[in-house]
């Protein structure tokens, strides 16, 4: 069959849509008064009160960091927590440029990649919660030292220590084999695309098959 | 401060280019109740984004892009959208006509399926061009170059015209 056939096929069809439409006025009505909002719009305050606080929890940190600078166990907690507020940052203010430049009338590719890197951004969430995983002795050093002066370092026993210090140099390979392997890429493996279908709720099998789709069409080389 | 759009010419707009609504909503949903949703959400899409239509430029090319991106993003949800309206109505309706042609519905019907067979580019590119529209308009709906959609449509050609004569075998 030839186009100009299917065509005509086509043409029948919409002489056919031509005489049967009817479109539902009062619904359509309804669908106008309905208050005008982007589904974004509640992503994007959350997103813009996360990015306040990682301001403040930035500051802080770094207030911190300059007050016990020469204190080894205290400089190195605030530093490796400001490196992931900072990553933690960068990542939502990525999210909200993407969210205020959304525009449906733009051409199909730009706004679907964009969609789809909205979601990978929100899914790098997931990622860095592993990536920061062999930090957690950070928050214990600091808040005991902010809270009640005391520094869990030098009080608690050496032996207590040497047990962490293991423990963490066990955890972090695995902790950075998790964030690397928490991507799309990995999609098919099933655990991989159940955390980042529980983190996303939404069907990342299907964004993917767009991303190949999108892929093919800029490496085919037409 | 944002002038209201003009829900009159809204209406009439729409109505006279419900067709667009229509086809894509079908070649996008296989089910009755998700292609009422998607109705729904493309012409609440359409009417946000209405204050932003500017008039030189042509309203289907405009709408084709709100309704497809709608179409997509419903899709790949793979579940049902949120409802705008509080109440089960149909936007768009298709009347019943018994003086259809059997062969000519036949038709129709596969055509439709082959359709919502094709990958989700693919089916954008398909209606735009049944619909006449020309490379260089497809390519900026799309977002893709002109050789890009020829090459594509080529193929997508090819793939219709295998389904059409297999299924007449």
């Amino acid at each position: 069959m030839e186009l100009s056939e299917i065509k005509s096929i086509w043409q029948a069809y919409d002489t056919k849509l031509e005489k049967s439409l009817k479109l539902n006025i009062h619904c359509l009505e309804m669908i106008q008064t309905q208050k005008v909002k982007s589904k974004l719009t509640p992503l994007l305050w959350f997103r813009v009160v996360e990015i306040i606080l990682y301001i403040v929890v930035i500051f802080w940190l770094t207030g911190f960091l300059y007050k016990h600078f020469f204190e080894f166990q205290f400089a190195v907690s605030a530093l490796a927590l400001i490196g992931f507020f900072i990553i933690a940052f960068i990542n939502c203010l990525k999210q909200i440029i993407i969210i205020k430049q959304m525009d449906y009338s733009h051409d199909i590719v730009t706004i679907q990649s964009s969609l789809i890197t909205l979601q990978t951004y929100i899914a790098n969430y997931v990622r860095l919660t592993f990536l920061c995983m062999p930090t957690y002795l950070a928050y214990p050093i600091i808040a005991f030292k902010v809270l009640a002066n005391f520094d869990i370092v030098s009080q608690l026993s050496r032996n207590w220590w040497t047990a962490q210090i293991i423990f963490t140099i066990i955890l972090t390979p695995m902790c950075i084999w998790l964030y690397r392997q928490v991507t799309y890429k990995n999609i098919h493996k099933r655990w991989v695309k159940f955390i980042l279908e529980k983190s996303l709720s939404t069907s990342v099998t299907k964004a993917m098959v767009f991303i190949k789709e999108l892929q093919t069409l800029k490496h085919e080389g037409f | 401060m944002n002038i209201p759009p003009d829900k009159e010419i809204f209406v009439q707009l729409i109505t006279e280019n419900k067709g667009i609504i229509f086809k894509i909503c079908n070649s996008y949903c296989a089910k009755k109740s998700d292609r009422d949703d998607l109705a729904q959400e493309i012409v609440y899409n359409l009417w946000k984004s209405f204050l932003s239509f500017n008039p030189g430029f042509k309203f289907s090319t405009w709408m084709y892009r709100i309704a497809l991106n709608v179409a997509i993003s419903f899709y790949r949800k793979g579940r049902k959208a949120e409802k705008y309206i509080p109440f089960p109505e149909t936007l768009i309706v298709l009347e019943e006509n018994k003086e259809a042609n059997s062969e000519v519905e036949l038709n129709i019907r596969l055509l439709q399926l082959f359709i919502s067979e094709l990958k989700e580019i693919d089916k954008s590119i398909m209606l735009l061009l049944l619909d006449d529209k020309g490379y260089k308009e497809i390519a900026e709906i799309i977002g893709i170059t002109e050789t890009d959609v020829a090459t594509k449509i080529n193929r997508i050609k090819d793939k219709l015209r295998n389904n059409f004569s297999n299924n007449t075998k």
